[in-house]
């Protein structure tokens, strides 16, 4: 069995005691964080919603920009490039 | 779109309180100079809820190439979802592009296994994902939802 809460707008419309227009007003603000799902669908982790009700929501600050030169990593290490494609003439042909 | 290294140390640290805020787990990011002149970073989040066997991660990497004046551009990146509790992956990559473009003809391909670790198709193909907030929002969606991730929808590429 998973745990893994989500909340829907209606779900924090009830908690709050408001309405779900004010609650995707929220989320389309920024002032509630949500996982957009599609247009029309969005989900809260209950661990959000919690920080969004402590004040806890922290506001972005810049990354450190490190000082020290690296190797450059690898994106996709260990990953097996794809064999060539066939040649689209052959693949109609067959 | 070319940005300052500033905008990137800016948008670094927007994906990581993006992460923090839904609840993950994110260490402190920081902007990485390369040997080849590139910059990037790699950050992983833990995400809320389940351990077992172990907590869902995602991780986000980007690689940005010197664009002149100052200015970057990203040329690869790669956002994945490894849901351990869910036994699942998902992924959204672009890297070794010349490669893809001569193989697949696509920049940006995809990784799906409803299976962790027995994917019926090693690359998917991909459209490209234009910021990191696109990608993590993408497997967020993944994650959240407990139905099949619908790898069986997508074209493989080989």
């Amino acid at each position: 069995m998973q745990d893994k809460p989500f909340l829907s707008p209606n779900d924090i419309a009830s908690e709050l005691a408001v309405s779900t227009s004010t609650v995707l007003r929220l989320i389309h603000e920024q002032r509630l964080p949500a996982i957009r799902v599609s247009e029309r669908i969005y989900r809260i982790p209950v661990a959000a919603f919690e920080k969004y009700k402590a004040g806890a929501l922290e506001s972005p600050s810049p990354a450190r920009v490190s000082a020290e030169v690296k190797k450059r990593p690898r994106i996709g290490a260990g990953e097996r490039l794809p064999e060539a494609a066939e040649p689209i003439a052959r693949v109609r042909s067959a | 779109m070319s940005q300052s290294l500033a905008q990137i140390a800016s948008y670094l640290g927007g994906l990581a309180v993006y992460l923090r805020n839904l609840g993950a787990e994110v260490l402190e990011p920081v902007l990485d100079r390369y040997d080849s002149g590139e910059i990037g970073f790699a950050i992983t989040a833990q995400l809320p809820g389940s351990n077992d066997p172990k907590p869902a991660l995602i991780t986000a990497q980007e690689i940005w190439q010197p664009a002149g004046s100052g200015r970057f551009e990203r040329s690869e990146y790669g956002y994945d979802l490894i849901d351990y509790p869910a036994n699942r992956r998902r992924a959204f990559h672009m890297h070794d592009v010349s490669e893809y473009l001569s193989r697949l003809g696509v920049t940006a391909h995809e990784h799906c296994e409803e299976v962790l670790g027995k994917p019926t198709c090693d690359h998917y193909l991909g459209l490209p994902v234009y910021s990191g907030y696109e990608g993590l929002n993408a497997l967020l969606a993944c994650w959240s939802d407990p139905g099949p991730l619908g790898c069986a929808k997508l074209r493989c590429a080989r």
